[in-house]
């Protein structure tokens, strides 16, 4: 069986979207009620740079992935099929 | 800072407060904990078991890789939103009210506000060692009339706090003009 790695990105793709959208409301909270206030601003940088720090290290980390080929997964058949000594 | 809440014009903040900064500190170290969790289980993997995910581009060690950035990504949003959280939490005085504001996760926030000349009485709680050790507790303001206790937990100096905001209320008692004397009313009398 064969699958293609893009299948793996998919998901975390989707994940990301949705950590994107809570940061954005983070930030959102941060620059409305609290611009100007140091300690914010300092704070919201630096989860802001962790955040990139994270996906700019798994890009690296994924830079050499071939990502148009297909992993395969091998079944081992003796598991799908009862052996010769099982049978009566 | 920008304000929660738009101030009157005659209107001035006089105390802000938030709650103890051993509350965050707590949680701090919790997330603190949970983000050098996998660095941790990285090393472990390197010094014992460095044959694994030697591959770069096996099924197995993307998806690990995967996941890790994902985990990284939510314990990093989770530390966030506590913070932001913990930020928005806070108690303003002015010379003319209280105001309690409560952020309950990232789309729900309550201000609630109380009149200085409505405040009935003031008491102060510092219950369990780490409120001991770094003195901060819990403020209950109770009103006059059908209006809820003003609570706010976790709150540095309580006692002091407590006892400013009495004098505040005896002297807005004091500056609230006069009500004005009301006519006897004449009971109704019995019809024949």
């Amino acid at each position: 069986m064969s699958i293609p790695l893009i299948a793996l990105f998919i998901p975390y793709g989707i994940f990301v979207v949705f950590i994107a959208i809570r940061l954005i409301a983070n930030m959102y909270h941060v620059l409305r009620y609290a611009f100007l206030h140091r300690a914010s601003l300092i704070m919201a940088s630096l989860f802001l740079a962790a955040m990139l720090v994270v996906i700019a290290g798994t890009a690296q980390a994924l830079s050499n992935t071939p990502w148009n080929s297909s992993v395969r997964v091998t079944v081992p058949t003796n598991l799908l099929q009862p052996s010769k000594e099982a049978l009566p | 800072m920008r304000e929660l809440f738009p101030l009157g014009s005659s209107e001035q903040v006089l105390m802000r407060l938030r709650q103890h900064w051993v509350i965050f500190g707590r949680q701090a170290l919790a997330y603190l904990f949970f983000l050098a969790l996998p660095f941790g289980l990285w090393w472990l993997q390197q010094r014992f078991f460095p044959q694994l995910f030697l591959d770069s581009t096996s099924f197995l060690t993307i998806a690990i890789e995967l996941l890790m950035s994902a985990y990284l990504l939510f314990v990093l949003q989770a530390f966030f939103t506590a913070w932001v959280d913990y930020a928005l939490d806070v108690w303003i005085v002015t010379n003319q009210r209280v105001l309690n504001v409560v952020q309950t996760g990232l789309f729900h926030r309550t201000v609630s506000e109380l009149s200085l000349d409505r405040i009935q009485d003031v008491s102060s709680n510092i219950k369990g060692v780490l409120p001991t050790m770094f003195n901060f507790g819990t403020i209950t303001v109770e009103t006059a009339g059908e209006q809820d206790n003003f609570v706010f937990a976790n709150l540095p100096h309580p006692e002091m706090v407590g006892k400013k905001l009495l004098e505040l209320s005896r002297a807005a008692e004091i500056k609230k003009p006069a009500a004005q004397p009301v006519a006897p009313t004449q009971p109704p009398k019995p019809k024949r």
